[in-house]
């Protein structure tokens, strides 16, 4: 959701606009404000603030939007989420010599690097990978300061790298992404790529979008900004992920799939560029439901 | 025929219609039939089946074979749950229209057009529509040769043809509906006479055209007119991959929809709510109603009891024997497990009003 910058603009304008043509929308709005975290919707609150009386925050699963809202399904109009899917965890599928493996991705500490942290932070006997765990379900009151804490993780993080390992696929229906949707469908999109190719499974992308769409109205619209590949050739051209950024992994989300997604189960997907800054990576998807 | 005699055909009182159908169909002796609407949950493995048709990958006859075993299940799960009134679950279809417009002669199919089976191909018409036959009665032989009970047999409307195909030729939607119409009267009389106990159309456009009620109320008649079934007319907010496809109201149906010469309608009300009930007190007919008790679009399971209150809520507005229960819509997009488990539970509530009625 972020600060609530664009929230607040696209509240000003909205409120403006209605005024200046004299119409009551602005009586009728409610918008909505969700993330995961309370902490950026209380940032977020501080933003909207002439708004308060139009603006109600969900706490969200980001993997289940519907969970939230189900009592608004079919019934949104306009739903624009951003800096989401590529934040959810992916797996990737190779297709090396005609044979198909999934890519599986752990986090780890390297020994020397984790003795380090746990005598850095005079956690003694205790086991580091526990502390880590529960610091990650209490955040940094974990520890006595709150500053400790935020340089723990900072710490933590900067040390944690990635490796992954193949697993062989002798049969694609095994690589199950949800109901009605498996690894003969992946097939069909890459019979339009010849050749070797690693691209994003993005399942729990997958998994918010097919959790989202329910939401829309018939006539309704739903954006995501992100970083989207467009193209399966774009996997050729660089290395799409998955990384650390800013504070967590992320991942490029496979555009192709989620349009074969949404066009199998009856949503028109689209792609164009972010044209409000030069040089973005970020691309906006627009789904609505097709005839 | 005397002015008072299409009338009485035109509204048909629900005892007469019983004594006459006991001649030609099966009749329900029973209070508050249950039904499908008309399709049923399509397996995974008969949709890829399907898509490798289209792209050549299997023969006609492969598939042909797994339509009829499918549709064999579907019969014995339909039997197995009680439901009254069977459908072969329209499982030979690719979707609501393209089953029947590719059977029309002057609509042209551009078949680069669709890539999965459940797409639409885009139909235009560039001529006058010439007589036809649409060829459904063996669709309707097997159903029978596999079943003892009461049959439906269902097919899209002339209104949602017409919407959906391209028209280049006519003047008018209106047009190119009653030409429709004509053809699909031809099919509905060759349908009744190889022993369609109940003949539905299927308009899941018409709730986003309320403003064409008039000429489709004209259509509907020409495509029902001397067809000796028990008529329905399905009207819903559209099912397509499950979901709805309208927002609205069915007000806008009343009165007009009086002059179909239909006997029941059957609607959504599970899902939308069942505000619209009302209209069948302010509106007193001898028109049926198909309740829709079981929301499609859901696979939460109702219970027996959800069922059991919405049909005690529709008793308050219809008399118990121009009442009939089936699902809001068809039953396409559910897994075959929830699907069964739904009409399991619409049968049982059915049946605990039904008990309570006698």
């Amino acid at each position: 959701m972020g600060n609530g910058t664009q929230a607040r603009t696209w509240l000003d304008e909205f409120q403006r606009y209605t005024h200046e043509v004299a119409s009551d929308y602005h009586t009728w709005l409610h918008y909505l404000m969700s993330d995961f975290s309370v902490c950026v919707l209380d940032v977020a609150r501080e933003a909207v603030t002439p708004h308060l009386d139009k603006v109600s925050f969900l706490v969200m699963d980001a993997t289940d939007p519907l969970k939230s809202l189900s009592f608004l399904r079919y019934k949104l109009m306009f739903m624009h989420i951003s800096n989401v899917y590529d934040n959810l965890p992916s797996s990737e599928l190779i297709r090396w010599d005609n044979q198909y493996y999934q890519v599986e991705v752990r986090a780890y500490l390297p020994r020397v690097e984790a003795e380090r942290l746990s005598d850095m932070y005079r956690l003694g006997g205790r086991d580091l990978a526990t502390t880590i765990t529960r610091f990650l379900k209490i955040g940094p009151d974990y520890f006595d300061e709150i500053s400790q804490g935020v340089h723990f993780w900072a710490d933590v993080w900067r040390t944690l790298k990635l490796e992954e390992r193949c697993v062989l696929l002798p049969d694609l229906t095994q690589l199950k992404l949800f109901d009605g949707f498996d690894g003969l469908d992946v097939q069909t999109l890459l019979e339009d790529v010849g050749g070797n190719i690693r691209m994003h499974l993005n399942e729990m992308a997958l998994k918010s979008f097919m959790n989202t769409v329910p939401l829309l109205h018939p006539r309704g619209i739903f954006q995501v900004q992100d970083i989207f590949i467009t193209d399966l050739e774009q996997y050729y051209t660089a290395f799409r992920g998955p990384g650390k950024y800013d504070g967590s992994v992320v991942n490029w989300v496979n555009g192709p799939l989620l349009r074969l997604v949404g066009n199998r189960f009856g949503y028109d997907v689209h792609f164009q560029p972010f044209a409000y800054r030069q040089n973005s990576n970020i691309t906006i998807l627009t789904t609505s439901v097709r005839d | 025929m005397t002015t008072q005699e299409k009338q009485t055909n035109k509204r048909r009182p629900g005892g007469k219609l019983r004594e006459r159908e006991k001649g030609s169909f099966m009749a329900i002796d029973k209070l508050l039939p249950t039904s499908v609407i008309g399709s049923y949950s399509v397996p995974d493995w008969l949709e890829r089946a399907k898509t490798d048709y289209l792209q050549r990958r299997i023969s006609g006859d492969q598939l042909n074979d797994m339509h009829n075993i499918v549709i064999q299940a579907t019969i014995k799960d339909q039997e197995r749950i009680g439901i009254d009134i069977l459908t072969d679950g329209e499982l030979r279809r690719d979707n609501d229209i393209d089953y029947f417009a590719y059977r029309i002669p002057g609509v042209e199919i551009d078949h680069r057009t669709k890539a999965y089976y459940y797409d639409f191909y885009e139909g235009v018409i560039r001529h006058k529509i010439p007589t036809a036959s649409l060829g459904l009665v063996p669709d309707l032989q097997f159903l029978k040769q596999n079943t003892d009970r009461a049959v439906k047999f269902t097919i899209t409307g002339p209104l949602t043809l017409a919407k959906r195909i391209k028209n280049e030729y006519y003047h008018h939607d209106e047009e190119v509906a009653l030409e429709l119409a004509r053809i699909i009267n031809g099919e509905l009389k060759a349908l009744a006479k190889a022993g369609a106990d109940y003949i539905q159309l299927d308009e899941s456009y018409l709730t986003g055209y309320p403003e064409d009620l008039a000429w489709v109320v004209r259509a509907i008649n020409v495509a029902c007119d001397g067809v000796e079934s028990h008529i329905i007319l399905h009207v819903c907010y559209g099912n397509r991959y499950g979901k709805p496809y309208w927002d609205g109201n069915y007000r806008f149906l009343f009165p007009v929809i009086f002059e179909a010469n239909i006997h029941q309608l059957t609607l959504e009300f599970a899902r939308k709510g069942d505000e619209d009930l009302e209209l069948f007190s302010k509106y007193p007919s001898e028109l049926e109603l198909g309740m829709g008790v079981i929301d499609v679009k859901s696979s939460l399971v109702e219970t027996p009891q959800q069922v059991a209150e919405r049909i005690r809520r529709a008793l308050k507005h219809v008399r118990p024997e121009k009442l009939y229960v089936n699902p809001d819509c068809g039953l396409h997009h559910l897994p075959r497990e929830i699907a069964f488990k739904k009409l399991e539970s619409m049968v049982e509530g059915a049946g605990i009003v039904r008990q309570e009625l006698s």
